[in-house]
Protein backbone atom coordinates (compact mmCIF):
# COMPACT_ATOMS: atom_id res chain seq x y z
CA UNK A 1 0.00 0.00 0.00
CA UNK A 2 1.49 3.36 -1.34
CA UNK A 3 1.77 5.96 1.91
CA UNK A 4 2.18 8.84 -0.02
CA UNK A 5 2.63 11.25 3.33
CA UNK A 6 5.64 9.24 4.73
CA UNK A 7 7.68 12.47 3.38
CA UNK A 8 5.11 14.78 4.43
CA UNK A 9 5.09 13.32 8.07
CA UNK A 10 8.67 13.14 7.89
CA UNK A 11 9.25 16.17 7.28
CA UNK A 12 7.13 18.16 9.72
CA UNK A 13 8.51 16.26 12.21
CA UNK A 14 12.19 17.88 11.00
CA UNK A 15 10.94 21.16 10.73
CA UNK A 16 9.63 21.31 14.60
CA UNK A 17 13.33 19.85 15.13
CA UNK A 18 15.83 22.07 13.59
CA UNK A 19 16.52 25.79 13.33
CA UNK A 20 13.91 27.72 11.35
CA UNK A 21 15.52 28.55 7.67
CA UNK A 22 17.21 25.34 6.70
CA UNK A 23 14.45 23.85 4.80
CA UNK A 24 16.15 22.82 1.68
CA UNK A 25 18.39 19.86 3.57
CA UNK A 26 14.71 19.39 5.34
CA UNK A 27 13.47 18.54 2.13
CA UNK A 28 16.19 16.07 1.20
CA UNK A 29 16.17 14.25 4.36
CA UNK A 30 12.47 13.48 4.73
CA UNK A 31 12.64 12.33 0.92
CA UNK A 32 15.83 10.18 2.32
CA UNK A 33 14.08 8.77 4.85
CA UNK A 34 11.35 7.49 2.77
CA UNK A 35 14.08 5.80 0.07
CA UNK A 36 15.86 4.42 2.97
CA UNK A 37 12.67 2.93 4.63
CA UNK A 38 10.81 1.97 1.32
CA UNK A 39 9.21 -1.60 0.91
CA UNK A 40 8.85 -1.72 -2.57
CA UNK A 41 10.55 -4.07 -4.61
CA UNK A 42 10.50 -2.82 -7.95
CA UNK A 43 12.23 -0.29 -10.04
CA UNK A 44 8.90 1.55 -11.22
CA UNK A 45 7.09 0.68 -7.52
CA UNK A 46 10.10 2.69 -5.92
CA UNK A 47 9.90 5.30 -8.52
CA UNK A 48 6.47 5.62 -8.15
CA UNK A 49 6.57 5.93 -4.26
CA UNK A 50 9.22 8.55 -4.80
CA UNK A 51 7.20 10.76 -6.84
CA UNK A 52 3.94 10.28 -5.08
CA UNK A 53 5.70 11.56 -1.75
CA UNK A 54 7.99 14.30 -3.43
CA UNK A 55 4.42 15.36 -5.18
CA UNK A 56 2.26 15.09 -1.47
CA UNK A 57 5.40 17.01 -0.09
CA UNK A 58 5.69 19.69 -2.27
CA UNK A 59 2.42 20.13 -2.60
CA UNK A 60 1.12 20.42 0.97
CA UNK A 61 4.26 22.36 1.80
CA UNK A 62 1.74 25.51 2.68
CA UNK A 63 0.19 23.73 5.57
CA UNK A 64 3.45 23.36 7.16
CA UNK A 65 3.46 25.39 10.07
CA UNK A 66 6.57 27.21 10.45
CA UNK A 67 7.13 27.78 6.29
CA UNK A 68 6.42 30.84 4.73
CA UNK A 69 4.60 30.81 1.55
CA UNK A 70 7.83 31.79 -0.07
CA UNK A 71 10.06 29.55 0.90
CA UNK A 72 7.43 26.85 -0.30
CA UNK A 73 8.15 28.09 -3.78
CA UNK A 74 11.89 27.74 -3.72
CA UNK A 75 11.02 24.09 -1.78
CA UNK A 76 8.79 23.30 -4.83
CA UNK A 77 11.86 23.66 -7.54
CA UNK A 78 13.97 21.79 -5.24
CA UNK A 79 11.17 18.74 -4.67
CA UNK A 80 11.44 19.12 -8.65
CA UNK A 81 15.07 19.04 -9.56
CA UNK A 82 15.22 16.06 -6.50
CA UNK A 83 12.66 14.17 -8.98
CA UNK A 84 14.68 14.80 -11.92
CA UNK A 85 18.08 13.52 -10.20
CA UNK A 86 16.66 10.42 -8.66
CA UNK A 87 14.54 9.65 -12.13
CA UNK A 88 17.76 10.26 -14.01
CA UNK A 89 20.25 8.09 -11.90
CA UNK A 90 17.69 5.28 -11.85
CA UNK A 91 17.12 5.40 -15.41
CA UNK A 92 21.35 4.60 -15.57
CA UNK A 93 21.37 1.82 -13.26
CA UNK A 94 20.87 -1.39 -14.84
CA UNK A 95 21.64 -3.47 -11.97
CA UNK A 96 18.46 -6.40 -10.94
CA UNK A 97 18.75 -6.31 -6.88
CA UNK A 98 16.55 -3.74 -6.05
CA UNK A 99 18.88 -3.54 -2.78
CA UNK A 100 21.54 -2.67 -4.71
CA UNK A 101 20.09 -0.29 -6.64
CA UNK A 102 18.16 1.69 -3.22
CA UNK A 103 22.19 1.82 -1.82
CA UNK A 104 23.19 3.49 -4.70
CA UNK A 105 20.04 5.72 -4.91
CA UNK A 106 20.57 6.47 -0.87
CA UNK A 107 24.27 7.40 -2.05
CA UNK A 108 23.36 9.69 -4.72
CA UNK A 109 20.40 11.29 -2.21
CA UNK A 110 23.85 11.68 0.06
CA UNK A 111 25.96 13.32 -2.70
CA UNK A 112 23.28 16.04 -3.07
CA UNK A 113 22.93 16.43 0.20
CA UNK A 114 26.59 17.21 0.31
CA UNK A 115 25.88 19.68 -2.53
CA UNK A 116 23.44 21.47 -1.10
CA UNK A 117 25.09 21.64 2.23
CA UNK A 118 28.21 23.48 0.85
CA UNK A 119 26.38 25.61 -1.98
CA UNK A 120 26.88 28.69 1.06
CA UNK A 121 30.17 28.22 1.38
CA UNK A 122 30.79 28.08 -2.08
CA UNK A 123 28.09 31.03 -2.77
CA UNK A 124 30.15 33.06 -0.39
CA UNK A 125 33.44 32.04 -1.96
CA UNK A 126 32.25 33.60 -5.53
CA UNK A 127 30.64 36.52 -4.19
CA UNK A 128 33.14 37.59 -1.33
CA UNK A 129 35.05 39.45 -4.46
CA UNK A 130 32.51 42.63 -4.80
CA UNK A 131 32.50 43.48 -1.49
CA UNK A 132 35.07 45.64 -0.65
CA UNK A 133 36.12 47.54 1.88
CA UNK A 134 33.85 50.66 2.54
CA UNK A 135 30.79 50.47 0.10
CA UNK A 136 27.31 51.04 1.43
CA UNK A 137 25.63 47.82 0.25
CA UNK A 138 22.11 47.86 0.04
CA UNK A 139 19.74 44.97 0.81
CA UNK A 140 16.01 44.07 0.49
CA UNK A 141 14.35 41.00 2.48
CA UNK A 142 15.66 38.48 4.65
CA UNK A 143 17.39 36.05 2.03
CA UNK A 144 19.10 33.57 4.69
CA UNK A 145 22.07 33.69 2.08
CA UNK A 146 22.40 37.30 2.23
CA UNK A 147 22.23 37.39 5.72
CA UNK A 148 25.29 34.25 5.83
CA UNK A 149 27.18 36.26 2.78
CA UNK A 150 27.03 39.68 4.93
CA UNK A 151 28.36 38.12 8.11
CA UNK A 152 31.05 35.81 7.19
CA UNK A 153 32.62 38.60 4.92
CA UNK A 154 32.26 41.34 7.95
CA UNK A 155 33.48 38.53 10.13
CA UNK A 156 35.43 35.58 8.93
CA UNK A 157 37.17 38.20 6.18
CA UNK A 158 37.27 41.45 7.88
CA UNK A 159 35.64 43.45 5.13
CA UNK A 160 34.26 47.09 6.22
CA UNK A 161 30.94 47.96 5.29
CA UNK A 162 28.06 49.33 5.71
CA UNK A 163 24.51 48.60 4.60
CA UNK A 164 20.87 49.78 4.16
CA UNK A 165 18.16 47.57 4.49
CA UNK A 166 14.71 48.09 3.00
CA UNK A 167 11.85 47.23 5.43
CA UNK A 168 10.33 44.76 3.16
CA UNK A 169 6.68 45.60 4.32
CA UNK A 170 3.96 44.05 5.06
CA UNK A 171 6.15 40.73 6.06
CA UNK A 172 8.55 43.41 7.95
CA UNK A 173 12.01 41.44 6.99
CA UNK A 174 14.37 43.93 7.32
CA UNK A 175 14.25 44.19 10.88
CA UNK A 176 15.03 40.75 11.89
CA UNK A 177 18.30 41.19 9.14
CA UNK A 178 19.35 44.70 10.72
CA UNK A 179 19.03 43.48 14.72
CA UNK A 180 21.55 40.25 13.29
CA UNK A 181 24.03 42.28 11.05
CA UNK A 182 24.13 45.15 14.04
CA UNK A 183 24.60 42.03 16.17
CA UNK A 184 28.22 41.58 14.81
CA UNK A 185 29.41 44.79 14.05
CA UNK A 186 28.37 45.88 10.66
CA UNK A 187 27.03 49.33 10.45
CA UNK A 188 23.14 48.64 9.13
CA UNK A 189 20.32 51.12 8.76
CA UNK A 190 16.94 50.72 8.82
CA UNK A 191 14.68 52.50 6.36
CA UNK A 192 11.36 52.47 4.52
CA UNK A 193 10.24 50.77 1.75
CA UNK A 194 9.14 54.43 -0.18
CA UNK A 195 12.69 55.85 0.51
CA UNK A 196 14.55 53.26 -1.60
CA UNK A 197 15.32 55.22 -4.52
CA UNK A 198 16.26 58.07 -1.89
CA UNK A 199 18.77 55.82 -0.25
CA UNK A 200 19.79 53.85 -3.55
CA UNK A 201 22.07 57.20 -4.03
CA UNK A 202 23.89 56.80 -1.48
CA UNK A 203 24.62 52.87 -2.03
CA UNK A 204 27.53 51.67 -4.48
CA UNK A 205 25.24 48.02 -4.92
CA UNK A 206 22.48 46.17 -4.82
CA UNK A 207 22.43 43.03 -3.36
CA UNK A 208 19.24 40.33 -2.86
CA UNK A 209 18.56 36.93 -2.45
CA UNK A 210 15.99 34.98 -4.69
CA UNK A 211 13.38 32.54 -4.08
CA UNK A 212 13.43 31.25 -8.11
CA UNK A 213 15.50 31.81 -10.78
CA UNK A 214 13.99 31.47 -13.71
CA UNK A 215 14.58 30.51 -17.56
CA UNK A 216 14.61 33.80 -18.83
CA UNK A 217 17.50 34.73 -16.44
CA UNK A 218 15.25 37.02 -14.31
CA UNK A 219 14.17 36.43 -10.43
CA UNK A 220 10.99 35.62 -8.30
CA UNK A 221 11.72 37.41 -5.44
CA UNK A 222 9.97 39.14 -2.17
CA UNK A 223 7.40 41.82 -3.10
CA UNK A 224 9.41 44.71 -3.42
CA UNK A 225 12.65 43.49 -5.62
CA UNK A 226 11.27 44.66 -8.65
CA UNK A 227 11.27 48.10 -7.46
CA UNK A 228 14.66 47.98 -6.47
CA UNK A 229 15.69 46.84 -9.83
CA UNK A 230 13.85 49.41 -11.51
CA UNK A 231 15.84 52.04 -9.20
CA UNK A 232 18.94 50.56 -9.25
CA UNK A 233 18.60 50.67 -13.42
CA UNK A 234 17.59 53.40 -13.19
CA UNK A 235 20.23 55.28 -10.54
CA UNK A 236 22.96 52.99 -12.49
CA UNK A 237 24.15 51.10 -9.83
CA UNK A 238 24.91 47.35 -10.15
CA UNK A 239 21.99 45.00 -9.13
CA UNK A 240 23.39 41.37 -7.96
CA UNK A 241 21.66 38.32 -6.87
CA UNK A 242 22.45 35.59 -4.49
CA UNK A 243 21.38 31.95 -4.90
CA UNK A 244 21.92 28.39 -4.96
CA UNK A 245 21.92 26.46 -7.87
CA UNK A 246 19.28 24.13 -6.56
CA UNK A 247 16.95 27.33 -7.24
CA UNK A 248 16.85 27.26 -11.38
CA UNK A 249 13.68 26.73 -12.26
CA UNK A 250 12.43 25.58 -15.73
CA UNK A 251 9.25 28.56 -15.49
CA UNK A 252 9.36 31.66 -18.60
CA UNK A 253 7.21 34.29 -17.58
CA UNK A 254 6.59 37.35 -19.48
CA UNK A 255 4.95 39.72 -17.28
CA UNK A 256 3.83 39.87 -13.24
CA UNK A 257 0.55 37.94 -14.53
CA UNK A 258 2.56 34.57 -14.90
CA UNK A 259 4.11 34.11 -11.47
CA UNK A 260 3.48 30.87 -10.19
CA UNK A 261 -0.46 30.77 -8.01
CA UNK A 262 0.96 30.07 -4.99
CA UNK A 263 2.96 33.61 -4.69
CA UNK A 264 0.38 35.80 -6.58
CA UNK A 265 -1.91 36.31 -3.44
CA UNK A 266 -0.94 36.21 0.00
CA UNK A 267 -4.52 35.37 1.05
CA UNK A 268 -5.45 35.85 4.85
CA UNK A 269 -1.94 36.70 5.77
CA UNK A 270 -1.98 40.34 6.97
CA UNK A 271 -1.42 43.14 4.80
CA UNK A 272 -1.45 45.73 6.60
CA UNK A 273 0.34 46.40 9.69
CA UNK A 274 -0.65 49.70 11.02
CA UNK A 275 -3.06 51.34 13.87
CA UNK A 276 -5.45 51.68 11.27
CA UNK A 277 -5.70 48.11 10.37
CA UNK A 278 -9.63 47.53 11.72
CA UNK A 279 -10.83 49.73 8.81
CA UNK A 280 -7.98 48.57 5.87
CA UNK A 281 -8.81 44.99 5.71
CA UNK A 282 -12.62 45.75 4.55
CA UNK A 283 -10.99 47.70 1.55
CA UNK A 284 -10.21 45.51 -1.50
CA UNK A 285 -6.91 44.64 -2.02
CA UNK A 286 -4.17 43.94 -4.36
CA UNK A 287 -1.86 41.52 -2.38
CA UNK A 288 1.25 39.47 -4.19
CA UNK A 289 3.56 37.62 -1.92
CA UNK A 290 6.25 37.87 -4.83
CA UNK A 291 7.56 39.96 -8.13
CA UNK A 292 9.33 39.35 -10.87
CA UNK A 293 12.01 40.69 -11.95
CA UNK A 294 13.61 40.58 -15.89
CA UNK A 295 16.50 39.79 -16.53
CA UNK A 296 17.28 43.11 -17.90
CA UNK A 297 17.66 44.55 -14.42
CA UNK A 298 19.84 42.06 -13.20
CA UNK A 299 23.65 42.83 -13.17
CA UNK A 300 25.08 39.86 -11.93
CA UNK A 301 23.81 36.18 -10.58
CA UNK A 302 26.76 34.71 -8.11
CA UNK A 303 25.26 30.76 -7.72
CA UNK A 304 27.43 27.86 -6.05
CA UNK A 305 28.17 27.15 -9.50
CA UNK A 306 29.96 30.38 -10.58
CA UNK A 307 29.47 33.63 -11.45
CA UNK A 308 26.83 34.20 -14.10
CA UNK A 309 25.28 36.67 -16.35
CA UNK A 310 21.01 36.33 -16.71
CA UNK A 311 21.63 35.43 -20.20
CA UNK A 312 23.91 32.30 -19.28
CA UNK A 313 21.10 31.28 -16.90
CA UNK A 314 19.25 28.90 -19.50
CA UNK A 315 22.28 27.43 -20.84
CA UNK A 316 23.15 26.46 -17.30
CA UNK A 317 19.38 25.20 -16.39
CA UNK A 318 19.66 22.96 -19.49
CA UNK A 319 23.28 21.30 -18.43
CA UNK A 320 21.27 21.03 -14.68
CA UNK A 321 18.32 18.87 -16.56
CA UNK A 322 20.91 17.06 -18.71
CA UNK A 323 22.93 16.00 -16.04
CA UNK B 1 45.68 29.96 -24.27
CA UNK B 2 48.60 26.81 -23.27
CA UNK B 3 45.12 24.81 -22.13
CA UNK B 4 44.85 23.49 -25.84
CA UNK B 5 48.32 22.00 -25.01
CA UNK B 6 48.34 21.30 -22.04
CA UNK B 7 44.57 18.89 -22.81
CA UNK B 8 46.80 17.17 -25.41
CA UNK B 9 49.27 16.10 -22.46
CA UNK B 10 46.76 15.35 -19.89
CA UNK B 11 44.99 13.11 -22.35
CA UNK B 12 47.84 11.67 -23.87
CA UNK B 13 49.09 10.80 -20.24
CA UNK B 14 45.90 9.15 -19.28
CA UNK B 15 45.76 6.63 -22.19
CA UNK B 16 49.30 5.65 -22.01
CA UNK B 17 51.36 6.38 -19.03
CA UNK B 18 54.32 8.13 -18.54
CA UNK B 19 58.19 6.65 -18.32
CA UNK B 20 59.32 5.60 -21.78
CA UNK B 21 61.94 7.62 -23.87
CA UNK B 22 59.37 6.73 -26.76
CA UNK B 23 56.37 7.80 -25.03
CA UNK B 24 57.83 11.01 -24.23
CA UNK B 25 58.66 11.75 -27.57
CA UNK B 26 55.61 11.43 -28.21
CA UNK B 27 53.86 13.31 -26.00
CA UNK B 28 56.56 16.10 -27.48
CA UNK B 29 55.25 15.56 -30.85
CA UNK B 30 51.55 16.24 -28.95
CA UNK B 31 52.71 19.39 -27.47
CA UNK B 32 54.34 20.74 -30.99
CA UNK B 33 51.70 19.47 -32.98
CA UNK B 34 49.03 21.82 -30.41
CA UNK B 35 51.86 24.48 -30.43
CA UNK B 36 51.64 24.57 -34.45
CA UNK B 37 47.76 24.41 -34.29
CA UNK B 38 47.97 27.69 -32.11
CA UNK B 39 50.05 29.39 -34.14
CA UNK B 40 48.29 28.64 -37.19
CA UNK B 41 44.80 29.99 -35.68
CA UNK B 42 46.89 33.46 -35.10
CA UNK B 43 48.03 33.80 -38.75
CA UNK B 44 44.93 33.13 -39.68
CA UNK B 45 43.03 34.58 -37.08
CA UNK B 46 43.05 38.49 -39.08
CA UNK B 47 42.18 36.85 -42.27
CA UNK B 48 38.82 35.43 -40.67
CA UNK B 49 38.29 38.59 -38.95
CA UNK B 50 38.81 40.97 -42.01
CA UNK B 51 37.02 38.26 -44.30
CA UNK B 52 33.54 40.36 -43.37
CA UNK B 53 34.36 44.03 -43.43
CA UNK B 54 32.64 45.41 -46.68
CA UNK B 55 29.62 43.49 -45.44
CA UNK B 56 29.98 45.88 -42.07
CA UNK B 57 31.40 49.02 -43.54
CA UNK B 58 29.20 50.91 -46.23
CA UNK B 59 29.97 53.34 -49.41
CA UNK B 60 30.10 56.98 -47.68
CA UNK B 61 30.15 55.61 -43.95
CA UNK B 62 32.42 57.77 -41.44
CA UNK B 63 33.97 54.96 -39.02
CA UNK B 64 35.49 56.23 -35.81
CA UNK B 65 38.22 54.50 -34.14
CA UNK B 66 40.51 54.95 -30.94
CA UNK B 67 44.27 55.00 -31.16
CA UNK B 68 46.25 52.33 -33.09
CA UNK B 69 45.34 48.72 -33.61
CA UNK B 70 46.63 46.64 -36.21
CA UNK B 71 44.03 44.39 -36.02
CA UNK B 72 41.53 47.68 -36.85
CA UNK B 73 44.08 48.29 -39.37
CA UNK B 74 43.80 45.11 -41.17
CA UNK B 75 39.62 45.36 -40.96
CA UNK B 76 39.51 48.95 -42.61
CA UNK B 77 41.90 48.17 -45.14
CA UNK B 78 40.20 45.00 -46.36
CA UNK B 79 36.46 46.96 -46.64
CA UNK B 80 38.53 49.62 -48.33
CA UNK B 81 38.99 47.22 -50.90
CA UNK B 82 35.66 47.11 -52.33
CA UNK B 83 34.13 50.38 -50.09
CA UNK B 84 34.89 54.22 -50.49
CA UNK B 85 34.55 55.49 -46.81
CA UNK B 86 36.44 58.02 -44.57
CA UNK B 87 37.67 57.15 -41.51
CA UNK B 88 37.96 59.43 -38.39
CA UNK B 89 40.83 58.61 -36.17
CA UNK B 90 40.50 59.85 -32.22
CA UNK B 91 44.14 60.34 -30.52
CA UNK B 92 45.04 58.19 -27.69
CA UNK B 93 46.89 60.53 -25.32
CA UNK B 94 48.66 58.10 -23.15
CA UNK B 95 50.23 56.64 -26.38
CA UNK B 96 50.58 59.14 -29.01
CA UNK B 97 49.81 56.91 -31.71
CA UNK B 98 47.33 58.09 -33.52
CA UNK B 99 49.35 59.79 -36.22
CA UNK B 100 51.07 56.77 -37.36
CA UNK B 101 47.52 55.05 -37.24
CA UNK B 102 46.45 57.58 -40.30
CA UNK B 103 49.63 57.05 -41.88
CA UNK B 104 49.41 53.96 -42.47
CA UNK B 105 45.73 53.81 -43.39
CA UNK B 106 46.36 57.40 -46.10
CA UNK B 107 49.08 54.41 -47.46
CA UNK B 108 45.95 52.41 -49.10
CA UNK B 109 43.98 55.56 -49.66
CA UNK B 110 41.58 56.18 -47.28
CA UNK B 111 40.76 59.39 -46.57
CA UNK B 112 41.35 60.12 -42.94
CA UNK B 113 40.58 62.76 -40.05
CA UNK B 114 43.22 63.11 -37.04
CA UNK B 115 41.32 64.81 -33.94
CA UNK B 116 41.87 65.12 -30.05
CA UNK B 117 39.39 62.99 -27.26
CA UNK B 118 37.86 66.79 -26.62
CA UNK B 119 36.20 66.97 -29.98
CA UNK B 120 34.69 63.38 -29.84
CA UNK B 121 30.91 64.35 -28.56
CA UNK B 122 31.11 66.72 -31.64
CA UNK B 123 31.82 64.30 -34.20
CA UNK B 124 29.33 61.64 -33.19
CA UNK B 125 26.81 62.64 -34.44
CA UNK B 126 28.38 62.52 -37.82
CA UNK B 127 29.59 59.66 -37.11
CA UNK B 128 28.16 55.66 -38.28
CA UNK B 129 29.82 53.48 -36.61
CA UNK B 130 32.59 52.67 -33.85
CA UNK B 131 35.41 50.20 -34.54
CA UNK B 132 37.61 49.13 -31.45
CA UNK B 133 39.90 46.54 -30.38
CA UNK B 134 40.53 45.75 -26.86
CA UNK B 135 43.29 44.73 -24.67
CA UNK B 136 40.82 41.87 -22.89
CA UNK B 137 37.11 40.85 -23.20
CA UNK B 138 35.53 40.10 -19.95
CA UNK B 139 33.47 36.92 -19.09
CA UNK B 140 30.58 39.50 -18.48
CA UNK B 141 30.74 40.61 -22.54
CA UNK B 142 31.92 43.91 -21.41
CA UNK B 143 35.89 45.03 -22.90
CA UNK B 144 39.05 46.69 -21.10
CA UNK B 145 40.26 48.86 -23.30
CA UNK B 146 42.83 51.62 -23.16
CA UNK B 147 41.98 54.82 -21.18
CA UNK B 148 39.51 57.29 -23.26
CA UNK B 149 37.96 54.49 -24.90
CA UNK B 150 34.78 54.83 -22.24
CA UNK B 151 34.51 58.37 -23.35
CA UNK B 152 34.38 57.46 -26.83
CA UNK B 153 31.40 54.87 -26.34
CA UNK B 154 29.43 56.96 -23.89
CA UNK B 155 29.55 59.60 -26.81
CA UNK B 156 28.09 56.74 -29.05
CA UNK B 157 25.76 55.98 -26.97
CA UNK B 158 24.41 59.06 -26.48
CA UNK B 159 24.45 59.17 -30.53
CA UNK B 160 22.81 55.76 -31.06
CA UNK B 161 26.15 55.18 -32.96
CA UNK B 162 26.94 51.18 -33.10
CA UNK B 163 29.76 49.98 -31.28
CA UNK B 164 31.98 47.18 -32.82
CA UNK B 165 34.89 45.38 -31.05
CA UNK B 166 37.23 43.21 -33.16
CA UNK B 167 39.32 41.23 -31.54
CA UNK B 168 40.72 37.40 -31.72
CA UNK B 169 39.60 34.82 -28.94
CA UNK B 170 42.84 34.85 -27.49
CA UNK B 171 41.64 37.87 -25.36
CA UNK B 172 39.16 36.27 -23.24
CA UNK B 173 39.12 36.26 -19.71
CA UNK B 174 37.37 34.56 -17.16
CA UNK B 175 36.89 37.35 -15.09
CA UNK B 176 34.45 39.63 -13.47
CA UNK B 177 34.69 42.97 -13.34
CA UNK B 178 32.67 45.20 -10.66
CA UNK B 179 33.91 49.10 -11.13
CA UNK B 180 36.77 50.64 -13.10
CA UNK B 181 38.99 49.89 -10.57
CA UNK B 182 39.07 45.60 -10.64
CA UNK B 183 41.54 45.44 -13.14
CA UNK B 184 43.57 48.48 -13.79
CA UNK B 185 46.51 50.10 -13.18
CA UNK B 186 47.74 53.49 -12.52
CA UNK B 187 50.54 55.06 -14.16
CA UNK B 188 53.11 57.20 -13.10
CA UNK B 189 53.06 60.37 -14.21
CA UNK B 190 56.67 61.10 -14.99
CA UNK B 191 56.36 58.26 -17.56
CA UNK B 192 58.67 59.08 -20.64
CA UNK B 193 55.02 59.70 -22.22
CA UNK B 194 54.17 62.81 -20.60
CA UNK B 195 57.24 64.39 -20.33
CA UNK B 196 55.28 68.12 -20.50
CA UNK B 197 53.13 67.46 -17.08
CA UNK B 198 55.12 68.94 -14.30
CA UNK B 199 53.05 70.34 -10.96
CA UNK B 200 55.84 72.21 -8.59
CA UNK B 201 53.22 71.79 -5.60
CA UNK B 202 53.46 68.47 -4.04
CA UNK B 203 49.49 69.16 -3.38
CA UNK B 204 48.39 68.37 -6.70
CA UNK B 205 47.24 64.60 -7.36
CA UNK B 206 48.00 63.58 -10.72
CA UNK B 207 45.99 60.14 -11.15
CA UNK B 208 46.96 58.64 -14.77
CA UNK B 209 44.82 55.40 -14.98
CA UNK B 210 45.62 52.97 -17.57
CA UNK B 211 42.86 51.28 -18.70
CA UNK B 212 38.88 51.91 -19.04
CA UNK B 213 36.35 49.12 -18.19
CA UNK B 214 33.39 49.12 -21.11
CA UNK B 215 30.34 47.58 -19.67
CA UNK B 216 28.25 45.61 -22.61
CA UNK B 217 25.50 47.61 -22.22
CA UNK B 218 27.72 50.55 -24.43
CA UNK B 219 28.78 47.25 -27.31
CA UNK B 220 26.90 46.15 -30.09
CA UNK B 221 28.55 43.70 -31.86
CA UNK B 222 31.90 41.32 -31.42
CA UNK B 223 33.43 40.71 -34.55
CA UNK B 224 35.88 37.73 -33.57
CA UNK B 225 37.34 34.84 -35.39
CA UNK B 226 34.79 32.25 -34.18
CA UNK B 227 32.16 34.68 -36.09
CA UNK B 228 30.28 37.60 -34.99
CA UNK B 229 28.31 37.96 -31.72
CA UNK B 230 26.35 40.09 -29.10
CA UNK B 231 27.68 40.59 -25.65
CA UNK B 232 25.33 38.89 -24.04
CA UNK B 233 26.71 35.90 -26.14
CA UNK B 234 30.41 35.95 -24.80
CA UNK B 235 30.35 33.81 -21.59
CA UNK B 236 28.73 30.91 -24.14
CA UNK B 237 32.12 31.39 -26.08
CA UNK B 238 34.57 31.60 -23.36
CA UNK B 239 33.23 28.29 -22.47
CA UNK B 240 33.28 26.58 -25.90
CA UNK B 241 36.93 28.56 -25.87
CA UNK B 242 37.98 26.92 -22.59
Amino acid sequence: MLDSKKAYNHFVLLVKERPPGDFALTLIDSLLHVLKETQETTRQGLLHEMKDNTNYLTENLINVEGLTRKSSLALHTLGRFFHHYITSKLSGLSDTSLEVIRSKLVARVEDLREFVMSSRGKVLSSALEFIKDGITIFVHGNSPLVEFLLVEAAVKHNKKFSVIVSEARPDCEGYALTKSLLAVGIAARLVVDAAVAYALEEADIVLVGAETVVETGGIINGIGTYTCALCAKMLKKPFYVVCESFKFARMYPLTQKDLPEIVKDRKTLPLFRSRETDDVTNLPVLSPLCDYTPPDLVTLLFTDMGIFTPSAVSDELIQISNA
Amino acid sequence: FFFQAEDGIRDFCLSRGLGDVYKRQGIKREILESLENLIDDFDKMTEKISENAPTHIKSNDIVVTYGESTLVQDFLVSAAKSRKFEVIVIEDELCKVGKSMCSKLEEHNIPTTFTLPTATYAIMSRANKVILSPNAIMADGGIISNSGTLLLTAAAKAHSVPVIVIAGLFKLTSNFPFSQDTFNEIKSPTDPLFVELSFPSPLTNVIVPKYDYIEPEYISLYITDAGEHTPSYIYRLFREYY
